[in-house]
């Protein structure tokens, strides 16, 4: 290794020439270090979870009783068993109650992995077992003990049960992923499950049967399952179990976390591309900075392959202290995503493991020779020559080389973070589309400037001139600065408004709660209890849940089944006389009269998705049990208006036997919910209204959905991935200042000599910063407006398909848009150009020559 | 004469144009003895720089030889030259060419520590003394003077000990006066190091202290007048 290179390396970082080139860098880096640093924890995390996710070798899933079929063949091999339901009930402990995520299980639970108690509310002191609760006991998380105010020792209530509280979970095996909102676990045993009075027919249960053996017998039972399926597929009958197996969970644990990675690294990848950018402008400059210490050397007898393998060396230390710093600093970074994040995850995340420091440091390497080398790559070709000559042309590397060597890079990274080249074609192919539309727009904006600037005072006629004439620069800052600001409106826009909004538009007969799982037998005593507590309920719905088997005799194909969400899963019917609210019928007749057989209304969407028309026969299957209907008439739905609506709706008669229950809206007649979204505390239902209590003390089966409490989680989520795409974003937003940077570098030397002039001349210092705050406030005007348009469009895209909501302008967000660009800009800008005011004019000129 | 060190044999250098070829040079042979001081003068555009450049193996001509000692430079390629030039040749330049960021004794050691040779610290401080800028050894180039800024770039070319140095308008960027001051340094330097000096001005009276005088015009050889 050379230590003049060094030496030299070291000078021209002291000299502030490679400073954008390492913050680039570094910035780069850091993006993806932290994000995929983020993607690999949680990706780990979850992982380590599966090894016991199942708590099982095999697992039955069902939303039935597990047949008996099932059982026999486990036992027949052999396989050790165990017998699981997992269902959400509120628990009560004196006046203090929760909607509690019980799990009733048999002792011989879990057999794989092991729970892990605790009898001190700390947790500390954990002990291991391999079994469920004694029957009359009771495991709790230890959330509960705060939500319930009780201690190891106290009783509560589950159902008609009462059940001591002997141990606190700290850990269970099939915990899952810690994902969504569900209540604080409960854990009781099998034995007490009758007794709680909380199955009925209709109950909303997750029954699992457990086994576990050895590997033959788990592979004989996964094979018979599976002839049985296809013996399923090929006959009337309809599937309502799924074979939980480790692999399975983990196949579709890793598809959605590298989804989840792809996403997040694409995100960084804006971030990799504007820092690219920044680095080759920067470069460029660097570059003609060298050529004259070059063209030095060589008129001293330096050989081309001496410098070539300098310059190797000085990108080499360049990339590797930069990567290196670039990671330290995404180390840290990734904590604040985590931090973030918290709450979602609940879980201890493991360290992270190699990959995220490979593509770290491929990233800074590929950055390198993409977008700084092809700047730098004609150097040792400089003719020594130019000692003497200086006007000598400079055989650099053509734009369109250069162009195509930095996509190319572009897209070798792109493909090592998402793991598809379709998909990384079409991200940066939207990325340039977008950058192209962007520069398009951008161009407009100048000549309409440009035009402007001829009649105006004298400073602002040199500031908007400035802008013109170099309107590749320009343009370069623009489309960075636009893209990167219209995301983060974006992003804002999301978080801040489109909630608000979709809240303000629900209409002022929007019900408070919505009542289910009510007991066919309880309804009339439910309905008795509404109306002396003064609310006011939507009509009544009977509900079951069902599958759809066949369509006109043709069984449904799980290729068929793929292609809609209603198809794959259990839905849920239900059967009225009237039209609910909200509905309209858009083919065939609702009806006027009894129909001589049973008949269906289908939802538009669904009908269109599984391809069905009025009069097609069609077979369903309820709780195993199947029969056949005449679709009679396709609906509208308006989801929005949040009362009950059904996919499904049959005419009454048809679902008489299958034991519903019952679903309707309630408005209470002091509004606890929509309005109250902020101060949601679930579980605290001191704050709710007075009938919740009594109901559910009365009928501990029903289960109240607060809507309040439906927004807030909805927002939580929001706020929580969109903080975390935020602070992504404001990553992004700093390359896009480095670009604003570089590209300034680019024309430095040519302002600094023509302020010098300027200045020689007369032009007072007024003047100059005049021009140039006209310049750069005018930039930053353009950005923002470019990113407010771009925003708003998106956000009307996403209020209208997404959100499914009347769309509307965000007039603040402009202002915002607007603000941010001329203020970022204009600061940036001038912060960058603070020697061109202040160097006096003969320094300027000496230090350019 | 003394032994020749550097000769040009019916060298011309011509250049394509949009339109046309402009000839530069036109036939110029001409031959440097070792330890000489020669200066090459005429107006602006006669092709002084251009001769310097070829004589110094940093271009090649269209036509003709040119040899540096032993060695025919218009034979060898690039990277021939530039090992020739390592070994024999040093520079003084009108714009002086010092690297801003280094200071004034990094400046002057850098070509020596490029060529490997050890005690290039030693000797840069040394000839930094002899310039008279012992006081200035860890200024950078915008801390110091025009004048002081040539006279690193001296001390530069003379610490290498080239055998040749090439100086082209060394005081054309100076007042006179300090123009004065650095070519009677040139001068002295040149005497203590017996290098061969060629010189490419358009000052008469510089010139006048060299050995001999050529001049150009129009790219041809006009005289040579040996004092």
């Amino acid at each position: 290794m050379n230590l003049i290179d060094i030496k030299l390396l070291w000078r021209d970082w002291k000299g502030g020439q490679l400073n954008l080139v390492v913050s680039a860098l570094v910035l780069a880096v850091m993006v993806v270090t932290a994000v995929s640093l983020f993607a690999d924890r949680v990706e780990r995390g979850l992982n380590q979870q599966i090894t016991s996710f199942l708590a099982s070798d095999l697992t039955v899933r069902g939303g039935i009783e597990i047949g008996d079929d099932y059982r026999a063949k486990a036992a027949e091999l052999n396989l050790q068993t165990a017998d699981l339901a997992l269902f959400r009930s509120m628990v009560f402990a004196g006046d203090n109650n929760h909607l509690a995520s019980v799990k009733a299980v048999s002792t011989a639970y879990p057999l794989r992995g092991q729970m892990e108690l605790s009898d001190d509310l700390e947790a500390g002191n954990v002990t291991k077992r391999s079994n469920g609760p004694a029957s009359g006991e009771a495991w709790v998380e230890a959330r509960l003990f705060n939500l319930l105010d009780i201690k190891i020792g106290d009783s509560i209530e589950v159902g008609y049960l009462n059940l001591i509280v002997t141990h606190l979970i700290v850990n269970e095996p099939d915990r899952g992923t810690g994902f969504g909102a569900a209540g604080a676990r409960v854990m009781i045993s099998i034995d007490d499950l009758p007794a709680s009075q909380l199955v009925r027919p209709g109950s909303r249960i997750g029954y699992r049967f457990l086994m576990s053996g050895d590997e033959a017998s788990i592979e004989q039972y996964q094979d018979w399952f599976q002839q049985r399926e296809d013996a399923l597929s090929n006959s009337s009958e309809i599937k309502h179990f799924r074979l939980l197996t480790p692999d399975n969970a983990e196949q579709q644990l890793a598809d959605a976390m590298q989804r989840g990675r792809a996403f997040l690294l694409l995100s960084g990848t804006i971030g990799v591309l504007l820092a690219g950018i920044a680095m080759a402008l920067a470069s460029q400059r660097y570059a003609s900075r060298l050529t004259d210490q070059v063209a030095l050397m060589k008129a001293w007898g330096q050989s081309a392959n001496a410098i070539r393998r300098s310059q190797f060396l000085r990108l080499f230390i360049i990339a590797a202290v930069s990567t290196l710093i670039g990671m330290l600093f995404g180390w840290l970074a990734h904590y604040t995503l985590l931090e973030v994040a918290k709450g979602v995850f609940e879980v201890e995340l493991p360290l992270p493991g190699s990959r995220p420091w490979i593509v770290a440091t491929i990233t800074g390497f590929v950055c390198v020779l993409g977008f700084a080398l092809p700047a730098l790559w004609h150097l040792p070709t400089i003719a020594p020559l130019r000692v003497l000559r200086r006007d000598l042309p400079d055989s650099l590397l053509g734009q369109g080389r250069r162009l195509l060597i930095g996509i190319v890079s572009l897209l070798l990274l792109t493909y090592w973070y998402s793991e598809s080249i379709v998909t990384s074609l079409l991200f940066l192919a939207a990325i340039f589309a977008l950058f192209a539309v962007c520069a398009i727009i951008a161009l407009q904006f100048l000549k309409l400037v440009q035009s402007f600037g001829s009649w105006r005072g004298s400073f602002v006629r040199l500031g908007l001139a400035n802008l013109w004439r170099r309107r590749g620069q320009t343009l370069v800052q623009l489309v960075g600065f636009s893209t990167t600001l219209m995301l983060l409106l974006v992003v804002t826009g999301l978080r801040t408004n489109l909630i608000a909004e979709w809240q303000a538009q629900l209409p002022a007969d929007t019900p408070s709660h919505f009542l289910y799982n009510v007991a066919d037998r309880e309804v009339d005593a439910v309905k008795q209890l509404l109306a002396e507590s003064d609310v006011t309920t939507t009509p009544w719905f009977p509900m079951v849940r069902g599958r759809l088997v066949s369509i006109n005799g043709e069984a449904i194909t799980r290729e068929r089944m793929a292609q809609s969400d209603g198809l794959s899963r259990e839905v849920n019917f239900t059967q009225t006389v009237d039209l609910p609210v909200s509905n309209e019928i858009v083919n065939g007749k609702w009806w006027t009269e009894a129909p001589e057989s049973f008949e269906f209304s289908i939802e538009e969407e669904v009908a269109s998705e599984i391809g069905v028309t009025v009069g097609d026969e069609i077979e369903f299957s309820i709780g195993g049990i199947n029969f056949s209907a005449t679709l009679a008439s396709i609906r509208s739905v308006d989801w929005q208006s949040m009362n009950p609506n059904f996919y499904v709706v049959f005419y009454p008669g048809a679902l008489d036997r299958y034991a519903p229950n019952w679903v309707t809206a309630v408005r209470a007649a002091n509004t606890y919910g929509v309005e109250n979204t902020k101060e949601v505390n679930r579980g605290a239902l001191a704050k709710q209204a007075p009938f919740v209590n009594k109901m559910i003390k009365q009928y501990p089966t029903t289960v109240v959905l607060e809507l309040g409490d439906v927004i807030a989680r909805i927002r939580d989520v929001i706020d929580r991935v969109t903080q975390g795409l935020e602070l992504i974003l404001f990553l992004v937003l700093i390359c896009g200042a480095l670009v604003l940077f570089a590209a300034i570098g680019v024309s430095y030397d040519e302002r600094l000599r023509e302020n010098a002039i300027l200045r020689t001349l007369g032009s007072s210092k007024k003047i100059i910063l005049g021009a140039l705050t006209i310049e750069f406030a005018t930039l930053g005007a353009i950005a923002g407006l470019i990113a407010s348009a771009g925003a708003e469009i998106i956000l009307f895209f996403v209020q209208r398909n997404i959100f499914d909501m009347a769309t509307q302008w965000h007039p603040n967000l402009w202002l915002l848009g607007l603000l941010s660009g001329v203020i970022l800009i204009t600061v940036l800008g001038l912060l960058r150009s603070r020697d061109i005011i202040t160097v006096p004019p003969l320094q300027s000129l000496r230090e350019i020559d | 004469m003394t032994q020749s060190i550097l000769r040009a044999q019916g060298v011309s250098k011509r250049v394509h144009t949009a339109d046309q070829d402009l000839t530069i040079l036109d036939n110029v042979s001409l031959d440097i003895g070792l330890g000489e001081s020669v200066a090459i003068i005429g107006p602006s555009g006669a092709g002084k720089s251009t001769l310097l450049g070829l004589l110094a193996g940093l271009d090649t001509p269209s036509d003709g030889q040119i040899w540096m000692g032993d060695h025919e430079i218009t034979a060898t390629t690039e990277e021939g030259r530039a090992a020739i030039r390592a070994k024999m040749v040093g520079f003084v330049f009108q714009t002086f060419q010092l690297l801003g960021s280094l200071t004034a004794l990094e400046n002057v050691s850098l070509p020596m520590e490029l060529s490997g040779q050890g005690d290039a610290r030693e000797r840069a401080i040394e000839y930094l003394n002899k310039v008279g800028l012992a006081a200035r050894l860890s200024h950078y180039p915008k801390q110091l003077s025009g004048g002081e800024q040539q006279r690193v770039a001296l001390a530069r070319a003379f610490a290498c000990s080239p055998k040749i140095l090439f100086a082209d308008e060394p005081t054309g960027n100076l007042d006179q006066a300090t123009g004065m001051k650095i070519s009677d340094l040139l001068f002295d330097l040149n005497q203590q190091t017996e290098t061969t000096l060629v010189l490419v001005t358009h000052e008469q009276r510089l010139a006048e202290r060299c050995q001999s005088i050529i001049t150009i015009d129009d790219g041809r050889l006009l005289s040579r007048v040996d004092s």
